[in-house]
């Protein structure tokens, strides 16, 4: 089994203003205790946008240095956490715009519910969450995501896997709330129908 | 004629875009789904789609490796989990 680090959730210590007054001070053992705390979830963070290793190792890096050579500006108008999460998301975001540079877009096709009316469209069956544990289908979805254009994989990964509000989304990615939500609505239904293609190539969608 | 389940799946999807229930966008929606039944299958699975993503992409675990060299390019020491601070 591979070695791994506690991750947050598992830890007892908190987050306290004493703890951050501590890790402003230069106390090290706060700040390697603030690196316990939150490491996890940025590297998370990481892996999700930016949707390999590597470069959610160097976005962690980044993230807590940035954090501990500017933590005098940090005002705690908000946990150390959020302030450090959103230095995450804009340093992923820098590197997704240098990659975007390089690389040509998949488009995506507009939905237009108006088109499905009378189209067979498969409803799938109760048994499809439970091939979530099929390491191929996995693979699949990873493949899809990865597929996803930057501007709405970024939206998806922001709302639907870190649970970040409409508005804060909105905020991060200076874009208008009603843009998060359509960016959204594409990037989920992108996304499913190539769950839905993979399903019918495996068999498993008549 | 409407279902239960077709009154419930309006208002989810009302509620996503953030509109009233009772908007000319929701009642647009209503009157959709009864006319449209692949829509609402369209939707029902787009909704199932985000849920085998919030299980495919689970947080993992920080490897050990990583960790290490985290807390040594930020020359910090790496301590073990305690109570104390």
């Amino acid at each position: 089994m591979k070695e791994t680090h506690q991750i947050n959730r598992e830890l007892t210590i908190e987050e306290t203003p004493e703890l951050i007054e501590a890790a402003r001070q230069g106390d090290r053992k706060a700040q390697s205790q603030l690196v316990n705390l939150y490491a996890g979830r940025i590297y998370n963070l990481g892996l999700r946008m930016l949707r390999n290793v590597q470069d959610a190792e160097d976005l962690l890096q980044e993230a807590f240095m940035t954090a501990f050579r500017k933590l005098d500006s940090f005002k705690g108008e908000s946990t150390f956490y959020t302030w450090i999460y959103r230095i995450g998301v804009n340093l992923a975001l820098g590197k997704l715009r240098q990659q975007s540079k390089m690389q040509i877009s998949y488009s995506i096709q507009e939905p237009e519910f108006e088109n499905l009316q009378g189209l067979s469209i498969s409803d799938w069956p109760e048994y499809i969450e439970t091939k979530v544990s099929d390491s191929e289908f996995r693979q699949a979805l990873k493949v899809a995501l990865d597929d996803l254009d930057e501007k709405y994989r970024s939206v998806f990964v922001l709302r639907d896997l870190e649970g970040m509000s409409t508005r804060d989304a909105a905020q991060i990615l200076d874009l208008t709330e009603s843009n998060v939500k359509v960016r959204l609505m594409r990037a989920r239904l992108f996304l499913r129908d190539h769950i839905e293609r993979y399903l019918k190539r495996q068999g498993w969608l008549v | 004629m409407a279902t239960k389940r077709d009154i419930k799946l309006q208002k989810k999807i009302c509620a996503e875009f953030g509109a009233d229930l009772d908007s000319p966008l929701c009642q647009e929606v209503g009157d959709l789904m009864d006319e449209c039944p692949e829509c609402r299958v369209y939707y029902d699975t787009m909704k199932r789609s985000v849920k085998l993503y919030r299980v495919a992409e689970d947080e993992e675990s920080l490897p050990a490796s990583v960790s290490e060299r985290l807390f040594k390019c930020l020359n910090l020491d790496q301590i073990e989990n305690s109570d104390e601070t």
